[in-house]
């Protein structure tokens, strides 16, 4: 029997389907590991006990009758706490919502459970998946388990640091502009934000709608593949899902980039970058090279605008849908009646929501406001513009733009948040495959004095089996997958 | 920041007063001039955006070419009342119990 503490997922599901590992047992090993560590990092917001045990009783039920338990049979997985389980608490990290209880699952929950995938808990997140280090939750920051001292990136911290500690094998991440990413870079382990639109945003708490995806975080990217064919593809619940036929991603587990064109900007590795992540994420380009792919350093000049336009518009999207939370229907309520309902409901704003999620809102509010609508949030549009043509341009020349996920490994906890203009600048690389739709991956290329540092690879619209490709190429010829931070605190 | 990039702030105490409302968030004296400060910041940043030429450029708001997306009009089951008052932290008698409006 091998240690339970080091199967995949692939393997895990394989030893159940056999009988020769029980998912009972897979998930009361996953509940002692939480309860040995999740008190350090804080990775979960909360645990499903009960409801995961029987899930579980229900597969082993089911294999020795003989069944079909699915592709993700007994399968331990975090959900990021944005992400509606019906009758579990969803917080989004918010004194706002600490006592609201979706009356419904998101479309992706019923897809995992329909393959026999186990809801384990809700991981821990920044406010309302504002942020970049996990440190803005109203219910404490997450810790990065390669470095207790150091922020696990954010705004899905709890899903990328559990998944790297073991505390489960899988975890559902949202991305708005690198959320998923970010933390599978600092926490090593691998993460993929999809297509808009090719995931269903039914039952996701929405932050920037045009810009969010749910996406898939594991340790390797045969994991992740597997993992986003089951909760991917059309939902007629979601007007922007995108109408495709649901494709099988794990037939671009594929060992060979023979041939293919990688395109590396300049811009990627600009002001700011630590010298030891460039000299890594260089390192694995040569690696790619070596395994048959050519590439070529390019300059895509539009890149430079992505970060300001980014937030312009995240934060617009962001006051327009946090208007709903005014603690009447649902939601933080502090119980004062004020002289008018105005006063109601900026009291109840102002003491549900924090500090980050206060400021975003309201610059928010000011950039859509007369006035300033064109300076600020059509300007950011028509950047947008400018950068889809942009990266249309060169990947009509290129299978794959190359660069480092995050500009630095991760950093220290309280390091960054007094500064919101310092953090926003962390997602200077992730924020364009937002912006512009694209799906993109962050996949473990090597250690800058023992913390992770992650490649990412983007592709054009549709093309994630061209990243996931790429990606296993890269896994499957290297070892940062297999490293596994020793955890003894 | 030198003091010549300064010259273009915008935001002072009566402009975060006018956010406030606008975002309906009330803020204590502290903190307007915290965020104001913040504000000024973020926003001289975003001004970075001025010196791009778009002219001629077409605003894009949504990267997918979907457009309106219709389903047919058949009458579907809803949620039962007591299940969607559920999460009302003041209720009465199956109402919603809203801050008074006279």
């Amino acid at each position: 029997m091998e240690n339970v503490d080091e199967l995949t997922a692939i393997k895990a599901v394989q030893l159940i389907k056999e009988g020769s590992l029980s998912a009972e047992e897979l998930i009361m090993k996953k509940f002692d590991r939480i309860r040995n560590i999740d008190g350090s990092l804080n990775c979960f917001i909360s645990v499903l006990d009960e409801v995961a045990v029987e899930a579980a009783r229900t597969v082993d039920k089911r294999v020795r009758m003989g069944e079909d338990v699915g592709r993700l049979a007994g399968i331990p997985i975090g959900v990021k706490d944005n992400i509606c389980v019906e009758g579990v608490p969803c917080t989004c990290g918010s004194r706002m919502l600490e006592n609201f209880k979706p009356l419904y699952n998101a479309t992706v929950i019923e897809r995992i459970r329909g393959e026999g995938g186990i809801v384990l808990g809700k991981t821990n997140l920044d406010e309302f998946a504002m942020g970049s280090s996990t440190e803005t939750s109203y219910f404490g920051p997450v810790r990065n388990p390669w470095d207790i001292g150091k922020v696990p990136g954010g705004s899905s911290g709890g899903s990328g640091a559990a998944v790297a500690s073991g505390e489960v094998l899988l975890a559902f991440g949202s991305d708005t502009g690198g959320s998923i990413r970010c933390p599978a870079s600092f926490c090593g382990v691998v993460g993929i934000k999809p297509t808009f639109g090719r995931v269903s945003r039914y039952g996701l708490v929405a932050y920037a709608n045009s810009l969010e995806q749910i996406g898939p975080i594991g340790r390797t990217v045969e994991e992740c593949a597997l993992f986003f064919t089951v909760f991917s593809g059309h939902d007629p619940k979601d007007a922007t899902s995108l109408p495709s036929k649901r494709e099988d991603y794990t037939r671009y587990l594929v060992d060979d980039v023979q041939g293919m064109r990688f395109g590396v900007p300049q811009e990627l590795f600009g002001k700011g970058i630590d010298e030891r992540v460039e000299k890594v994420v260089w390192d694995a380009v040569k690696v790619l090279e070596g395994l048959g792919a050519t590439y070529e350093e390019i300059s895509l000049s539009s890149l430079k605008y992505a970060l300001p336009a980014y937030y312009i518009l995240a934060m617009s999207e962001a006051s327009s849908n946090l208007a709903r939370f005014d603690g009447v229907r649902y939601g933080y309520n502090s119980g004062e009646q004020g002289k008018d309902w105005n006063e109601a409901f900026s009291k109840n704003r102002r003491e549900g929501f924090g500090a980050e999620v206060r400021r975003r809102i309201m610059l928010g509010a000011y950039a859509l406001s007369a006035g300033y609508y064109e300076q600020y949030y059509l300007r950011a549009l028509k950047v947008r513009t400018l950068l889809k043509e942009d990266f249309e341009r060169t990947l009509q020349d290129f299978d794959a733009v190359l660069g480092p996920t995050m500009p630095f490994p991760a950093f220290n906890i309280g390091e960054k948040i007094d500064d919101p203009l310092a953090l926003y600048l962390s997602d200077i690389n992730t924020v364009t495959a937002n912006i512009i739709g694209i799906p993109a991956i962050s996949v473990p290329c090597g250690f800058a004095d023992g913390l992770p540092v992650g490649l990412q690879i983007m592709a054009g619209v549709g093309e994630e089996g061209k990243i996931i490709r790429v990606a296993f190429t890269y896994e499957r010829n290297t070892n940062w997958h297999k490293k596994i931070p020793q955890i003894d605190f | 920041m030198n003091d010549s990039d300064k010259k273009e702030s915008i935001i002072d105490r009566d402009t975060v007063k006018k956010i406030e409302w606008m975002a309906r968030i009330a803020l204590s004296p502290e903190e307007e001039e915290l965020f104001r400060k913040q504000f000024e910041d973020i926003l001289l940043w975003f001004s970075e955006l001025a010196s791009v030429n778009l002219e001629d450029v077409e605003p894009t708001y949504h990267v997918t070419k979907l457009s309106n997306v219709f389903r047919k009009d058949e009458v579907e089951e809803c949620l039962p009342v007591e299940k969607v008052l559920q999460n009302v932290p003041f209720k009465k008698k199956g109402y919603i119990i809203g801050p008074k409006i006279l």
